[in-house]
């Protein structure tokens, strides 16, 4: 199978602020993060699809890579929530409401961000509450069950739980003068990806549909929490319309994968397990980030292989049918050889994506053209313009003598760009997701956490299954290798043996009987359990 | 003999004294538990060559599992496991296989014959591997001990072990070496480097310790192994960019015939991989592969190679012979902590030309004057220096102290440091020369009329547009550096030296103290107040911390750290 690229779009083909050179983008797309976590990138995506759906526009893409989509700023809420450190002292300060409430709109007056342009109004709170003290539990609610909450990031990217609506607004960064800006710190683009990924898959509709359900992206079904957040913000003001982004669309390379699908696959698969209010959430989180690590891995392969690109033949030492492979050690109390196996794949996939960099760029000496090229007297400006226009390389920063020099020139700076971020994707998101860590060992490795572990039984397990038939659909789905049946290769190459994995796998199977997942029963068969979906007898 | 014979054999060998054949009491059962199709063929076909045992040994193996390998129809079956765990059997012992593990929990009884279960039986390793060898009886206990130790350490598939003790065992065989060297010519078969002399690092006293053999092994994973898949012991990654040019650094070094096995390794994916195995089979040590990875690490250079360099580069001929004898005794002085008098009248008549090379310079400093004393607060680090001086030379003569600063009076030199620091050490601690004089004589230059020194530059620059005020926090623009020397009195013999390095800390309060009691002189009698900044960047309260002052606001007319406000008269 060949894939086609879709075209670059026009913007961002000629020089475009976010992006020196087009290499990193045109074979993961504008662009993976590693500092924007699963959850913002989620929460991103929630912001599109709602502001989307309000236009009656949701997942619908009418021209490829041409999202333009507004957003909320909702900026009362965040001082109140994020920006707001006196809240206790002046409590503590203070014995009578009224006094209280004034202290603390003084403060907030003089101190709140980003509303610098208006005149800023907290007062219409002090109606919405009875006393100071009931204002102080709802803001401590909130805070508390906030993502990023605890983090050491800047107000202005910290985020209320998306109970609805009213609690989806975007990254900014706000400066003492000055209009906000979207600097896109931490929402920087993978939540765009994201969204457009369940616009290509085949299931949209349905998705939409289940996002719909939740209550999180539509008006129509605001549940009670959300209209606690609503009463922190003022009604009919600037702040909760939203603002239009002046900015480029992003861009995904590929207009019809099977990831896309598998994606959206795993989330009907548990919103069908009908998991109450919110608590779909962040198994929906979870397991995007496994299939957008997959998504890394697998278009990295497809650059090795040449399989995305039919100007070059077809490398054969990698299959793009063969799925990336993961050894994931159930830890162990001491040092196994599957720990060590689990960490070399480790290794080796998260060198993948600098392995195609690299490709990407060194294949272009195969191209007839460049072979042409280099035979003509002013080969250098000839090569010079084919890099320019094959990887929208800044000519000014082409130097070099001749046109491997100038090649190996682009290769190195092209790596110098990937090591920054999406170089990091892998290893950041499979520790964020929790399937690598590095628990006792210096080295990382894939070692899943028991709340990855209940998501993939959510996500695989319809009602119940038989374990080795858990674990081949494991490795199926997502090339995870547990067990020795899956590891064949591996025990064939002598690396191991059958035991190692046996033992592996039994691991699993204690860790499951421990979560209230599996069932051994008295005829030795085991069985691994979807506590939400019961048969109903 | 083939490693994969060599498993067959030492199954035999644990089948043949598990099974006592005149004591059995009903039938003996074990289970080829979790191992390949070639294992199990290998096991079979080696009990089938032993006649003592094939014939009290009924075997039963699932076809599909050693299909292609030749085994005799009769001890092929299509029954599983659980079928022939209790079915009749006309002999002493009954050996099933298993790898379908659906069966493992109605198996569990029978006696398991696993891959975990033969690395253990090391005695029948070294007997089976030895034979033919005329190994002697204590070789043959530190192989077992040395196989003990591997086991500890790491845990090796059953096929690389039984590699690993017919490489040791082919080893000794073709070439006559001792044991313990064998043992690390094998090291490839375990995915570590070769190194014949390897244990050569363990006393022969400890040979017999399992414990010492464990250590090495693990330290030869740890250290050695690693760098196979271009990773640092501590789990960096290896750059092939910075191999190459170790590679060319050390090239001369290695061997001509494996430098295009080291190139080929350098080129590949870091991964084990065909070129990673290529290059165990150099030895580490006598091939010097070792001094591929060692070449990345900066070299450790002595005070006098440094030195000799330095001058052949920097100075050339610029040392007369006497000078140049001195630096060959101090290659020789093995011991260089202590300086002696030659030292330092070395270090006396060069000071000028090492202070170009700032690293040489730190070395000398801190060979001739011991370590320095470190403060941030003069007063304090001064008595220190002090102290340390009268302690070292207890002495009953008058004497008299000299401080000096490392800058001479370069205005350059001077303007380096950070102006609010320079200005902050000016104005704290001015007078201090009068008050000490005449026990103590300053040379210091510019450092107490560092306000008169900018002054004069902000003249020159007049006419230039930019401010040209230093604001760099580099550790050398916040430093100021002391030598406090102890003389005899009214001689100029020299008894002490010492080093003291006075930090300044720009974000501390202190650096507006200068513009404060400016403003204090003009009105001395007013109340002044500070606000302190309640909220950090990320949003959250914070405290007032006087090492920080942005934990303070700024004012009108007042910068942040400033304890006086700007004076106005109040118009009435």
């Amino acid at each position: 199978m060949s894939l086609n690229r879709l075209p670059i779009p026009i913007s961002q083909s000629s020089s475009h602020r976010e992006t020196e050179m087009w290499v990193d983008e045109a074979i993961w797309g504008h662009r993976l993060y590693d500092e924007q976590t699963p959850w913002l990138t989620f929460l991103e995506f929630l912001g599109i699809v709602q502001t989307e759906l309000e236009q009656n526009k949701a997942f619908i893409e009418e021209e490829f890579n041409q999202l333009k989509y507004k957003s909320y700023r909702r900026l009362y809420l965040r001082n109140i929530l994020f920006n707001n450190p006196f809240l206790e002292s002046v409590n503590a300060e203070y014995n009578n409401n009224d006094d209280q409430w004034k202290e603390w709109l003084d403060c907030m007056l003089s101190h709140c961000g980003g509303l610098n342009n208006s005149e800023p109004d907290f007062s219409y709170l002090q109606k919405r509450f009875p006393t100071f003290r009931d204002f102080l539990e709802v803001v401590k609610f909130l805070q508390f069950n906030a993502i990023e909450g605890d983090s050491n990031k800047r107000w202005s990217s910290k985020f209320v739980f998306p109970y609805g609506v009213d609690c989806l607004y975007e990254d900014l960064r706000i400066q003492s003068k000055g209009n906000p800006n979207n600097d896109r710190r931490f929402f920087a683009r993978t939540g765009e990806l994201l969204y457009l990924m369940i616009c290509r898959s085949s299931q949209k509709s349905e998705i939409l549909k289940q996002l719909q359900n939740i209550g999180i992206i539509d008006r129509k079904k605001s549940s009670q929490w959300n209209q606690l957040v609503a009463l922190l913000q003022p009604v009919e003001s600037e702040d909760t319309k939203p603002v239009s982004k002046n900015s480029n669309s992003p861009y995904l390379p590929y207009q019809k994968l099977d990831e896309f699908d598998n994606l959206a696959e795993d989330w009907l698969n548990l919103f069908k397990c009908n998991l109450p209010d919110y608590d779909s959430l962040p198994h929906l989180v979870t397991i995007m980030g496994v299939h957008l690590v997959l998504y890394l891995l697998k278009r990295s392969q497809s650059v090795l292989s040449n399989e995305d690109d039919n100007r070059f033949e077809l490398v054969n030492s990698w299959s793009s049918s063969d799925s990336p492979q993961f050894i994931l050690e159930i830890v162990a109390p001491k040092k196994t050889i599957i720990r060590d196996l689990a960490s070399d794949t480790f290794l080796k996939n998260n060198n993948l994506t600098k392995q195609a960099i690299e490709h990407y760029i060194k294949r272009i000496s195969n191209w007839d053209e460049w072979s042409k090229n280099i035979e003509f007297f002013d080969s250098l400006e000839r090569i010079k313009d084919t890099l320019k226009r094959e990887f929208s390389w800044d000519e000014d920063k082409i130097r070099g003598n001749s046109p491997d020099e100038l090649l190996e020139e682009l290769c190195q700076q092209a790596v110098t760009r990937h090591k920054k971020h999406v170089g990091k994707f892998h290893s950041s998101w499979t520790k964020e997701i929790g399937l690598a860590s590095s628990r006792g060992s210096r080295r990382m490795r894939y070692a899943p956490t028991d709340s990855l572990l209940k998501t993939l039984v959510l996500c695989c397990v319809p009602q119940r299954r038989e374990f080795q038939d858990f674990l081949e659909i494991l490795y199926q789905k997502y090339g995870f290798i547990i067990g020795e049946k899956q590891a064949t290769e591996i025990i064939e190459r002598k690396e191991a043996d059958q035991e190692a994995f046996a033992d592996n796998a039994e691991r699993l199977e204690q860790r499951l009987a421990s979560l209230g997942l599996l069932k051994r029963l008295s005829d030795a068969c085991a069985y691994v359990l979807n506590p939400y979906t019961t048969e109903k007898l | 003999m083939r490693a994969i014979d060599l498993i067959g054999q030492v199954a035999t060998q644990f089948l043949r004294e598990s099974v006592n054949t005149d004591e059995l009491d009903g039938v003996a059962r074990f289970l080829l538990d979790r191992l390949t199709g070639e294992q199990i063929a290998n096991i079979c076909q080696a009990i089938l060559a032993t006649p003592d045992l094939s014939s009290c040994i009924k075997i039963q193996i699932p076809r599909s599992l050693v299909e292609g390998y030749n085994l005799p129809e009769e001890i092929l079956t299509e029954e599983k496991a659980v079928h022939l765990r209790h079915a009749p059997c006309d002999r002493p012992c009954l050996l099933l296989a298993n790898t379908n593990d659906d069966q493992g929990q109605s198996l569990k009884d029978i006696s398991p014959l696993s891959a975990g279960l033969l690395k253990e039986q090391i005695e029948i390793w070294v007997a089976v591997a030895s034979d033919g060898l005329d190994l002697p009886d204590n070789h043959k206990k530190y192989w077992q001990k040395a196989l003990k130790g591997l086991l500890g350490s790491s845990e090796c598939s059953l096929e690389q072990f039984a590699n690993y003790v017919m490489d040791t065992r082919e080893r000794i065989r073709e070439e006559s070496v001792p044991i313990i060297n064998a043992l690390g010519w094998a090291l490839p078969a375990l995915r570590l480097p070769r190194d014949s002399g390897y244990f050569d690092a363990i006393p022969e006293k400890a040979w017999g310790h399992a414990r010492k053999w464990q250590d090495k092994y693990q330290q030869a994973i740890s250290k050695r192994g690693c760098l196979l898949i271009k990773q640092t012991p501590s789990r960096q990654p290896i750059e092939a960019s910075d191999l190459k040019s170790a590679f060319e650094k050390v090239k001369d070094e290695v061997p001509l015939e494996a430098h295009s096995v080291i190139e080929e390794f350098i080129k590949t994916p870091p991964e084990w991989n065909k070129q990673a195995q290529a290059l165990t089979f150099w030895e580490w040590e006598t091939d010097n592969i070792n001094a591929l990875f060692g070449g990345m690490k900066t070299k450790k250079t002595d005070l006098y190679s440094s030195t000799r360099q330095f001058y052949e580069d920097e100075y050339p001929n610029s040392l007369t012979d006497l000078e140049l004898d001195y630096l060959e005794t101090l290659k020789k002085r093995k011991n260089t902590k202590e300086a002696n008098d030659d030292d330092k009248q070395f270090y006396d008549t060069h000071r000028s030309e090492l202070e170009t090379d700032r690293s040489l310079k730190v070395k000398w400093d801190k060979f001739v004057y011991g370590q320095p004393i470190e403060c941030t607060d003069f007063l304090v680090g001064l008595l220190e220096a002090f102290e340390r001086l009268y302690d070292q030379s207890n002495l009953q003569e008058d004497t008299r102290l000299i401080v000096q600063t490392q800058k001479s009076s370069r205005k350059s030199q001077w303007l380096d440091l950070n102006a609010d620091v320079g200005i902050y050490f000016c104005t704290r601690y001015r007078g201090i020369e009068q008050l000490t004089s005449p026990e103590i004589t300053w040379n210091t230059h510019w450092l107490f009329k560092y306000d008169e020194l900018l002054k004069q530059e902000q003249q020159k620059n007049k006419n230039k547009k930019k401010e040209v005020k230093n604001t760099s926090t580099a550790k050398s623009s916040i430093e100021i550096k002391f030598y406090v020397e102890l003389h005899l009195a009214n001689s100029t013999k020299l008894i002490n030296k010492i080093q003291l390095i006075w930090k300044g800390q720009p974000n501390a309060i202190g650096m507006e103290l200068r513009h404060d009691l400016v403003r204090l002189q003009k009105a001395p009698c007013f109340i002044s107040q500070v606000s302190r900044e309640l909220v950090n960047k990320k949003g959250r309260l914070q405290g007032v911390s006087l090492e920080d002052v942005g934990t303070l606001m700024a004012a009108y007319g007042q910068n942040r750290g400033s304890l006086i406000n700007k004076y106005e008269r109040k118009k009435i």
